[in-house]
Protein backbone atom coordinates (compact mmCIF):
# COMPACT_ATOMS: atom_id res chain seq x y z
CA UNK A 1 0.00 0.00 0.00
CA UNK A 2 1.15 3.28 -0.95
CA UNK A 3 0.65 6.73 0.91
CA UNK A 4 -1.41 9.65 0.24
CA UNK A 5 0.42 11.75 -2.53
CA UNK A 6 3.15 8.93 -3.28
CA UNK A 7 4.62 8.23 -6.66
CA UNK A 8 4.56 4.39 -7.20
CA UNK A 9 6.07 3.64 -10.82
CA UNK A 10 4.46 0.81 -12.51
CA UNK A 11 7.14 -2.60 -12.48
CA UNK A 12 7.25 -2.79 -16.03
CA UNK A 13 9.34 0.20 -15.71
CA UNK A 14 11.81 -0.33 -12.64
CA UNK A 15 14.29 -2.49 -14.85
CA UNK A 16 15.27 0.48 -16.46
CA UNK A 17 18.37 2.79 -16.11
CA UNK A 18 17.38 6.20 -14.58
CA UNK A 19 18.11 8.53 -17.57
CA UNK A 20 17.36 11.45 -15.47
CA UNK A 21 20.40 11.02 -12.78
CA UNK A 22 23.98 11.64 -14.36
CA UNK A 23 25.18 7.60 -14.82
CA UNK A 24 28.75 8.25 -15.54
CA UNK A 25 29.40 5.30 -13.24
CA UNK A 26 27.25 2.44 -16.03
CA UNK A 27 30.32 3.80 -18.36
CA UNK A 28 32.91 2.12 -16.70
CA UNK A 29 31.24 -1.36 -16.26
CA UNK A 30 32.89 -3.84 -17.18
CA UNK A 31 32.14 -5.75 -20.10
CA UNK A 32 30.60 -9.61 -19.72
CA UNK A 33 33.09 -12.18 -20.43
CA UNK A 34 33.54 -16.11 -20.57
CA UNK A 35 35.41 -17.74 -18.04
CA UNK A 36 38.01 -19.73 -20.41
CA UNK A 37 38.93 -18.59 -24.11
CA UNK A 38 38.11 -21.17 -25.91
CA UNK A 39 37.84 -22.06 -29.82
CA UNK A 40 34.31 -21.74 -30.76
CA UNK A 41 33.95 -24.17 -34.36
CA UNK A 42 33.22 -22.33 -37.60
CA UNK A 43 30.71 -25.41 -38.39
CA UNK A 44 28.02 -26.10 -35.25
CA UNK A 45 25.16 -28.16 -36.21
CA UNK A 46 22.89 -26.74 -33.95
CA UNK A 47 22.90 -24.10 -31.45
CA UNK A 48 20.35 -24.45 -28.63
CA UNK A 49 19.71 -22.05 -26.28
CA UNK A 50 17.37 -22.54 -23.00
CA UNK A 51 16.24 -19.21 -20.81
CA UNK A 52 14.41 -19.74 -17.64
CA UNK A 53 14.13 -21.54 -14.43
CA UNK A 54 12.31 -24.04 -15.70
CA UNK A 55 14.11 -25.02 -18.60
CA UNK A 56 17.69 -24.34 -16.57
CA UNK A 57 16.39 -26.97 -13.85
CA UNK A 58 14.52 -29.57 -14.91
CA UNK A 59 17.32 -30.48 -17.34
CA UNK A 60 19.91 -32.62 -16.31
CA UNK A 61 23.05 -30.85 -16.86
CA UNK A 62 25.32 -33.85 -14.96
CA UNK A 63 24.80 -36.10 -17.84
CA UNK A 64 27.92 -37.46 -19.91
CA UNK A 65 26.29 -36.26 -23.05
CA UNK A 66 26.58 -32.74 -22.37
CA UNK A 67 30.08 -31.16 -21.59
CA UNK A 68 30.14 -27.79 -19.63
CA UNK A 69 32.34 -26.02 -21.72
CA UNK A 70 32.13 -22.47 -20.82
CA UNK A 71 30.32 -19.95 -18.29
CA UNK A 72 29.77 -16.58 -17.30
CA UNK A 73 28.41 -16.94 -13.56
CA UNK A 74 27.74 -13.62 -12.76
CA UNK A 75 24.86 -14.33 -15.24
CA UNK A 76 24.09 -17.92 -14.73
CA UNK A 77 24.68 -19.09 -17.87
CA UNK A 78 26.55 -22.00 -19.06
CA UNK A 79 27.56 -23.21 -22.33
CA UNK A 80 27.25 -27.22 -22.76
CA UNK A 81 28.76 -29.37 -26.07
CA UNK A 82 26.05 -32.08 -26.69
CA UNK A 83 28.05 -34.83 -28.34
CA UNK A 84 25.42 -36.93 -29.62
CA UNK A 85 24.22 -34.13 -31.95
CA UNK A 86 27.46 -32.17 -32.48
CA UNK A 87 25.39 -29.17 -30.76
CA UNK A 88 25.82 -26.31 -28.54
CA UNK A 89 23.65 -26.06 -25.86
CA UNK A 90 23.27 -22.41 -23.76
CA UNK A 91 21.78 -22.30 -20.85
CA UNK A 92 20.82 -18.93 -19.07
CA UNK A 93 18.05 -17.91 -16.13
CA UNK A 94 19.35 -14.63 -14.29
CA UNK A 95 20.29 -11.98 -15.85
CA UNK A 96 19.40 -8.69 -16.06
CA UNK A 97 17.32 -8.29 -19.45
CA UNK A 98 19.55 -4.58 -19.69
CA UNK A 99 22.61 -6.87 -19.99
CA UNK A 100 20.79 -9.44 -22.76
CA UNK A 101 22.45 -7.06 -25.98
CA UNK A 102 25.84 -7.44 -24.74
CA UNK A 103 25.05 -11.27 -23.85
CA UNK A 104 23.91 -11.81 -27.81
CA UNK A 105 27.37 -9.87 -28.18
CA UNK A 106 28.92 -12.48 -26.10
CA UNK A 107 27.36 -15.23 -27.78
CA UNK A 108 27.45 -14.32 -31.39
CA UNK A 109 30.12 -16.72 -32.84
CA UNK A 110 27.84 -19.84 -31.70
CA UNK A 111 24.53 -17.89 -33.03
CA UNK A 112 26.45 -17.45 -36.53
CA UNK A 113 28.52 -20.40 -36.90
CA UNK A 114 25.50 -22.82 -36.40
CA UNK A 115 23.18 -24.19 -38.77
CA UNK A 116 20.29 -24.05 -36.87
CA UNK A 117 19.71 -22.36 -34.12
CA UNK A 118 16.76 -23.05 -31.82
CA UNK A 119 15.55 -20.64 -28.98
CA UNK A 120 13.26 -22.01 -26.33
CA UNK A 121 11.75 -19.70 -23.37
CA UNK A 122 9.17 -20.09 -20.47
CA UNK A 123 6.77 -17.35 -19.69
CA UNK A 124 3.79 -17.12 -17.54
CA UNK A 125 0.11 -17.78 -19.03
CA UNK A 126 -1.65 -15.09 -18.20
CA UNK A 127 0.96 -12.54 -19.97
CA UNK A 128 -0.58 -14.30 -23.23
CA UNK A 129 -2.55 -11.93 -24.90
CA UNK A 130 -5.47 -13.23 -26.78
CA UNK A 131 -9.46 -13.46 -27.15
CA UNK A 132 -9.90 -16.99 -26.72
CA UNK A 133 -10.30 -18.68 -23.69
CA UNK A 134 -7.29 -20.91 -22.89
CA UNK A 135 -8.14 -24.04 -21.36
CA UNK A 136 -4.94 -25.70 -22.08
CA UNK A 137 -2.02 -25.95 -19.11
CA UNK A 138 0.88 -24.74 -21.51
CA UNK A 139 0.38 -22.86 -25.12
CA UNK A 140 3.37 -23.27 -27.05
CA UNK A 141 3.87 -20.75 -30.08
CA UNK A 142 7.07 -20.18 -32.06
CA UNK A 143 8.38 -17.25 -33.95
CA UNK A 144 10.87 -17.88 -36.82
CA UNK A 145 12.73 -15.97 -39.57
CA UNK A 146 12.23 -15.88 -43.39
CA UNK A 147 14.43 -18.80 -43.92
CA UNK A 148 13.63 -21.05 -41.43
CA UNK A 149 11.98 -24.02 -43.74
CA UNK A 150 10.86 -27.34 -42.84
CA UNK A 151 11.53 -27.23 -39.36
CA UNK A 152 9.69 -29.99 -37.22
CA UNK A 153 9.05 -27.54 -34.74
CA UNK A 154 7.18 -25.18 -37.70
CA UNK A 155 4.03 -27.15 -36.46
CA UNK A 156 3.36 -24.73 -34.02
CA UNK A 157 1.37 -21.74 -34.80
CA UNK A 158 2.72 -18.43 -34.84
CA UNK A 159 2.91 -16.03 -31.96
CA UNK A 160 0.17 -14.08 -32.20
CA UNK A 161 0.19 -10.37 -32.58
CA UNK A 162 0.34 -7.92 -30.06
CA UNK A 163 2.37 -10.91 -27.76
CA UNK A 164 6.35 -10.50 -28.07
CA UNK A 165 9.44 -12.08 -26.70
CA UNK A 166 12.57 -9.88 -25.28
CA UNK A 167 15.90 -10.68 -24.20
CA UNK A 168 18.06 -13.58 -25.23
CA UNK A 169 15.74 -15.64 -27.15
CA UNK A 170 14.33 -12.76 -28.49
CA UNK A 171 18.24 -11.41 -29.47
CA UNK A 172 19.54 -14.67 -31.04
CA UNK A 173 16.38 -14.22 -33.27
CA UNK A 174 16.40 -10.87 -34.60
CA UNK A 175 20.51 -11.15 -34.63
CA UNK A 176 19.98 -14.56 -37.24
CA UNK A 177 16.83 -13.08 -39.02
CA UNK A 178 19.23 -9.51 -39.75
CA UNK A 179 21.69 -11.77 -41.15
CA UNK A 180 19.25 -13.60 -43.43
CA UNK A 181 19.77 -17.00 -41.70
CA UNK A 182 17.05 -19.44 -40.37
CA UNK A 183 16.23 -19.62 -36.67
CA UNK A 184 13.38 -20.49 -34.65
CA UNK A 185 12.22 -19.26 -30.92
CA UNK A 186 9.33 -21.53 -28.83
CA UNK A 187 7.58 -19.70 -26.12
CA UNK A 188 6.33 -21.55 -23.85
CA UNK A 189 3.42 -20.33 -22.17
CA UNK A 190 2.56 -22.01 -18.86
CA UNK A 191 0.24 -21.64 -15.64
CA UNK A 192 3.11 -23.15 -13.50
CA UNK A 193 6.38 -22.20 -14.89
CA UNK A 194 8.69 -23.12 -11.85
CA UNK A 195 7.02 -26.23 -10.48
CA UNK A 196 4.91 -28.20 -12.36
CA UNK A 197 6.15 -30.78 -14.85
CA UNK A 198 5.49 -29.77 -18.29
CA UNK A 199 4.60 -33.16 -20.82
CA UNK A 200 4.98 -30.93 -23.65
CA UNK A 201 7.81 -29.29 -23.25
CA UNK A 202 9.58 -32.65 -21.89
CA UNK A 203 8.68 -34.31 -25.73
CA UNK A 204 9.98 -31.60 -27.56
CA UNK A 205 13.38 -31.26 -25.36
CA UNK A 206 13.59 -35.36 -25.89
CA UNK A 207 13.86 -34.72 -29.76
CA UNK A 208 16.98 -32.86 -28.65
CA UNK A 209 18.41 -36.01 -26.73
CA UNK A 210 18.03 -33.97 -23.43
CA UNK A 211 17.26 -35.90 -20.05
CA UNK A 212 14.92 -34.33 -16.82
CA UNK A 213 15.46 -33.86 -13.55
CA UNK A 214 12.89 -35.96 -11.01
CA UNK A 215 9.82 -33.78 -10.40
CA UNK A 216 11.07 -31.20 -7.85
CA UNK A 217 9.75 -31.79 -4.08
CA UNK A 218 6.57 -28.96 -3.95
CA UNK A 219 6.45 -28.98 -0.38
CA UNK A 220 9.90 -27.04 -0.53
CA UNK A 221 8.09 -24.30 -2.18
CA UNK A 222 5.06 -24.27 0.09
CA UNK A 223 4.33 -22.03 2.73
CA UNK A 224 4.75 -24.70 5.43
CA UNK A 225 7.81 -25.38 6.47
CA UNK A 226 11.08 -23.28 5.52
CA UNK B 1 30.01 0.30 -31.22
CA UNK B 2 29.17 -0.27 -34.64
CA UNK B 3 25.12 -0.38 -35.66
CA UNK B 4 24.38 -3.17 -37.89
CA UNK B 5 21.87 -2.09 -40.70
CA UNK B 6 19.45 -3.99 -43.10
CA UNK B 7 18.27 -1.71 -45.76
CA UNK B 8 15.33 -3.78 -47.28
CA UNK B 9 15.05 -0.07 -49.38
CA UNK B 10 17.84 1.92 -51.05
CA UNK B 11 15.02 4.68 -51.77
CA UNK B 12 16.54 8.38 -51.48
CA UNK B 13 15.45 10.42 -48.32
CA UNK B 14 16.64 13.67 -49.06
CA UNK B 15 14.44 16.01 -47.86
CA UNK B 16 13.07 14.14 -45.76
CA UNK B 17 11.83 14.57 -42.24
CA UNK B 18 13.23 12.17 -39.24
CA UNK B 19 10.76 11.66 -36.39
CA UNK B 20 12.20 10.11 -33.27
CA UNK B 21 10.22 8.79 -30.35
CA UNK B 22 12.35 8.88 -26.97
CA UNK B 23 11.40 5.76 -24.81
CA UNK B 24 9.71 7.93 -21.89
CA UNK B 25 6.90 8.23 -19.15
CA UNK B 26 3.89 6.42 -20.41
CA UNK B 27 5.77 5.60 -23.92
CA UNK B 28 3.76 8.25 -25.45
CA UNK B 29 6.61 9.23 -28.19
CA UNK B 30 6.82 5.66 -29.63
CA UNK B 31 2.50 5.43 -29.12
CA UNK B 32 2.55 8.21 -31.39
CA UNK B 33 4.87 6.80 -33.97
CA UNK B 34 3.02 3.97 -34.22
CA UNK B 35 -0.31 5.78 -35.04
CA UNK B 36 1.89 7.87 -37.69
CA UNK B 37 3.23 4.46 -39.14
CA UNK B 38 -0.48 2.69 -38.92
CA UNK B 39 -2.09 5.84 -40.37
CA UNK B 40 0.12 6.48 -43.18
CA UNK B 41 0.38 2.99 -43.89
CA UNK B 42 4.10 3.71 -43.98
CA UNK B 43 7.00 0.96 -45.30
CA UNK B 44 9.49 -0.52 -43.63
CA UNK B 45 12.95 0.40 -45.35
CA UNK B 46 15.58 -0.89 -42.51
CA UNK B 47 16.15 -2.24 -39.16
CA UNK B 48 18.97 -1.78 -37.32
CA UNK B 49 20.90 -4.17 -34.75
CA UNK B 50 23.14 -3.02 -31.99
CA UNK B 51 24.64 -3.72 -28.53
CA UNK B 52 22.71 -0.53 -27.29
CA UNK B 53 19.46 -1.75 -27.39
CA UNK B 54 17.25 -4.41 -25.90
CA UNK B 55 16.17 -7.36 -27.75
CA UNK B 56 12.48 -7.72 -28.77
CA UNK B 57 11.05 -9.75 -31.36
CA UNK B 58 7.49 -10.28 -32.78
CA UNK B 59 5.44 -10.52 -35.73
CA UNK B 60 4.28 -7.35 -37.62
CA UNK B 61 2.20 -5.18 -35.05
CA UNK B 62 0.56 -3.11 -38.05
CA UNK B 63 -0.63 -6.35 -40.20
CA UNK B 64 -2.20 -9.28 -38.64
CA UNK B 65 -1.54 -11.37 -42.33
CA UNK B 66 2.27 -11.38 -42.46
CA UNK B 67 5.09 -13.92 -41.04
CA UNK B 68 7.61 -10.61 -41.24
CA UNK B 69 8.73 -10.58 -37.88
CA UNK B 70 9.21 -6.94 -36.42
CA UNK B 71 12.56 -6.11 -33.91
CA UNK B 72 13.21 -3.59 -31.60
CA UNK B 73 14.57 -0.84 -33.83
CA UNK B 74 12.86 -0.08 -37.39
CA UNK B 75 12.68 2.92 -39.83
CA UNK B 76 9.55 3.01 -41.66
CA UNK B 77 8.99 6.24 -44.50
CA UNK B 78 6.07 7.65 -46.44
CA UNK B 79 6.90 9.11 -49.68
CA UNK B 80 4.17 10.59 -49.73
CA UNK B 81 4.39 13.43 -46.63
CA UNK B 82 8.25 12.82 -47.11
CA UNK B 83 8.62 11.34 -43.16
CA UNK B 84 10.71 8.32 -42.06
CA UNK B 85 10.02 7.33 -38.50
CA UNK B 86 12.85 5.62 -36.53
CA UNK B 87 10.31 2.95 -34.02
CA UNK B 88 11.84 2.30 -30.98
CA UNK B 89 10.31 -0.39 -29.17
CA UNK B 90 12.45 -0.78 -25.99
CA UNK B 91 14.75 1.56 -24.38
CA UNK B 92 18.44 2.12 -25.39
CA UNK B 93 21.09 0.85 -22.98
CA UNK B 94 22.54 3.83 -21.26
CA UNK B 95 26.11 3.59 -21.94
CA UNK B 96 26.26 3.10 -25.29
CA UNK B 97 23.00 5.12 -26.08
CA UNK B 98 25.31 8.21 -27.25
CA UNK B 99 27.20 6.11 -29.50
CA UNK B 100 24.31 5.18 -31.00
CA UNK B 101 22.16 8.27 -31.57
CA UNK B 102 25.57 9.92 -32.95
CA UNK B 103 25.59 6.85 -35.58
CA UNK B 104 22.13 6.87 -36.30
CA UNK B 105 22.01 10.72 -36.97
CA UNK B 106 25.42 10.26 -39.34
CA UNK B 107 23.35 8.02 -40.92
CA UNK B 108 20.40 10.54 -41.24
CA UNK B 109 22.59 13.31 -42.60
CA UNK B 110 24.07 10.86 -45.28
CA UNK B 111 20.87 10.10 -46.67
CA UNK B 112 19.81 13.96 -46.76
CA UNK B 113 17.51 14.02 -44.18
CA UNK B 114 16.39 17.55 -44.05
CA UNK B 115 15.10 17.63 -39.93
CA UNK B 116 14.59 16.02 -37.23
CA UNK B 117 11.41 16.14 -34.88
CA UNK B 118 11.88 14.28 -31.12
CA UNK B 119 8.26 13.01 -29.33
CA UNK B 120 9.09 12.27 -25.65
CA UNK B 121 7.16 13.03 -22.44
CA UNK B 122 7.81 14.09 -19.05
CA UNK B 123 6.14 13.26 -15.71
CA UNK B 124 2.87 15.25 -14.87
CA UNK B 125 4.04 16.17 -11.48
CA UNK B 126 7.18 18.09 -12.87
CA UNK B 127 4.55 20.73 -14.82
CA UNK B 128 4.94 23.84 -12.33
CA UNK B 129 2.15 26.21 -13.85
CA UNK B 130 -0.63 23.97 -14.01
CA UNK B 131 -3.08 26.22 -15.71
CA UNK B 132 -0.57 26.08 -19.01
CA UNK B 133 -0.80 23.45 -22.06
CA UNK B 134 0.51 20.22 -21.07
CA UNK B 135 3.13 20.35 -24.38
CA UNK B 136 6.20 21.90 -24.09
CA UNK B 137 8.22 22.33 -27.36
CA UNK B 138 12.42 22.97 -27.76
CA UNK B 139 13.41 23.96 -31.19
CA UNK B 140 17.11 24.90 -32.11
CA UNK B 141 18.31 27.46 -34.11
CA UNK B 142 18.84 25.57 -37.51
CA UNK B 143 15.32 24.25 -37.38
CA UNK B 144 12.97 26.01 -39.71
CA UNK B 145 9.88 25.55 -37.33
CA UNK B 146 10.29 28.31 -34.96
CA UNK B 147 8.26 31.57 -36.81
CA UNK B 148 5.47 28.30 -37.24
CA UNK B 149 5.38 27.17 -33.72
CA UNK B 150 5.60 30.95 -32.48
CA UNK B 151 2.87 31.79 -34.26
CA UNK B 152 0.83 28.67 -33.15
CA UNK B 153 1.48 30.19 -29.27
CA UNK B 154 3.14 27.05 -27.91
CA UNK B 155 5.27 27.11 -24.86
CA UNK B 156 8.53 26.46 -24.82
CA UNK B 157 10.52 25.02 -22.62
CA UNK B 158 11.99 26.79 -19.69
CA UNK B 159 15.66 25.88 -20.17
CA UNK B 160 17.40 26.22 -16.11
CA UNK B 161 21.00 26.54 -15.88
CA UNK B 162 22.28 22.82 -15.73
CA UNK B 163 21.36 22.54 -19.24
CA UNK B 164 18.36 20.72 -20.87
CA UNK B 165 16.54 18.45 -18.58
CA UNK B 166 13.44 16.82 -19.65
CA UNK B 167 12.61 14.64 -16.73
CA UNK B 168 11.48 11.08 -17.43
CA UNK B 169 11.91 11.77 -21.14
CA UNK B 170 14.46 9.05 -21.94
CA UNK B 171 17.57 9.86 -24.33
CA UNK B 172 15.58 13.17 -26.01
CA UNK B 173 18.01 16.17 -24.10
CA UNK B 174 20.85 13.88 -25.14
CA UNK B 175 19.63 13.64 -28.68
CA UNK B 176 18.88 17.41 -29.12
CA UNK B 177 22.43 17.92 -27.86
CA UNK B 178 24.15 15.81 -30.62
CA UNK B 179 21.63 17.31 -33.18
CA UNK B 180 23.05 21.10 -31.81
CA UNK B 181 26.71 19.71 -31.96
CA UNK B 182 26.07 18.21 -35.33
CA UNK B 183 24.29 21.59 -36.80
CA UNK B 184 21.31 19.48 -37.70
CA UNK B 185 17.34 21.15 -37.25
CA UNK B 186 15.80 19.67 -34.64
CA UNK B 187 12.83 20.48 -32.68
CA UNK B 188 11.52 18.19 -29.95
CA UNK B 189 7.84 17.75 -28.75
CA UNK B 190 7.35 16.67 -25.42
CA UNK B 191 3.72 15.86 -22.80
CA UNK B 192 3.38 15.80 -19.51
CA UNK B 193 1.58 12.50 -18.48
CA UNK B 194 1.63 9.91 -16.15
CA UNK B 195 2.11 6.19 -16.44
CA UNK B 196 -1.24 4.33 -17.59
CA UNK B 197 -3.71 4.64 -20.75
CA UNK B 198 -1.83 6.95 -22.50
CA UNK B 199 -3.50 6.53 -25.90
CA UNK B 200 -5.58 9.79 -25.58
CA UNK B 201 -1.70 11.63 -24.96
CA UNK B 202 -0.77 9.96 -28.18
CA UNK B 203 -3.50 11.28 -30.64
CA UNK B 204 -3.05 14.80 -28.97
CA UNK B 205 0.79 14.56 -29.72
CA UNK B 206 -0.39 13.51 -33.44
CA UNK B 207 -2.41 16.35 -33.46
CA UNK B 208 0.16 19.02 -32.20
CA UNK B 209 2.48 17.47 -34.39
CA UNK B 210 0.28 17.52 -37.50
CA UNK B 211 0.23 21.58 -36.49
CA UNK B 212 3.64 21.63 -37.73
CA UNK B 213 4.50 18.66 -39.99
CA UNK B 214 1.03 18.99 -41.84
CA UNK B 215 0.56 15.53 -42.41
CA UNK B 216 -3.23 14.74 -42.98
CA UNK B 217 -5.83 16.51 -44.33
CA UNK B 218 -7.14 19.71 -42.61
CA UNK B 219 -10.44 19.35 -44.48
CA UNK B 220 -11.25 16.17 -42.46
CA UNK B 221 -11.62 15.55 -38.73
CA UNK B 222 -7.94 14.19 -37.47
CA UNK B 223 -9.12 11.59 -35.35
CA UNK B 224 -11.20 9.98 -38.59
CA UNK B 225 -7.79 10.13 -40.42
CA UNK B 226 -6.05 7.98 -37.46
CA UNK B 227 -5.67 4.61 -37.22
CA UNK B 228 -4.60 2.11 -34.90
CA UNK B 229 -2.41 -0.73 -34.91
CA UNK B 230 -3.49 -3.99 -34.50
CA UNK B 231 -0.99 -4.36 -31.81
CA UNK B 232 -3.04 -2.26 -29.80
CA UNK B 233 -5.64 -4.63 -29.06
CA UNK B 234 -5.14 -6.24 -25.51
CA UNK B 235 -2.77 -2.91 -24.71
CA UNK B 236 -4.04 -3.15 -21.49
CA UNK B 237 -4.75 -6.65 -20.45
CA UNK B 238 -7.23 -8.90 -21.55
CA UNK B 239 -10.46 -9.20 -21.58
CA UNK B 240 -12.00 -10.48 -18.34
CA UNK B 241 -12.85 -13.99 -18.08
CA UNK B 242 -16.29 -15.06 -18.88
CA UNK B 243 -16.06 -16.94 -15.62
CA UNK B 244 -16.14 -14.09 -13.27
CA UNK B 245 -19.91 -13.05 -15.49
Amino acid sequence: MNNFGEIIEPSSRTTWEDWDENNSSTDTQTNLQFQKHIEIPNDIEIFILLEGKYLAHSIKQNVCNLELINSVPEISLKIYKMHSLESYVCIIYDYDIICSSEIIHLLEKYITNSKKVISMITKPLVEYATSEVCHEECVIRRLSTKNCKNSSLSKYPCLEQPNIISGISAGVVCLREHLDLSALALVFYTEYPEEHEQNEIHKILENFHFKFNPKPNGILNSNLYI
Amino acid sequence: MELKWKKLDNSNLRGYTAVVPSVAVGNVGQLACDLLISSLRMKKIASINSIAIVPILGYDPYDHNTIDLSMCCELYKCDEKKIIVLQLRAPLVYKYATSFLKQILEKFKESGINDIVILTSSYAHEKKHIMTSPFRYLVNEYSSYKNEIQKLNWTEHEIIENGIKILGGGFASLLYGICIEQLVPCLILYKYCSEGDNIPDAYEMIQYLDSVLRIFNRDKDLSSQLVQPISWKYLYGRPPPIGIY
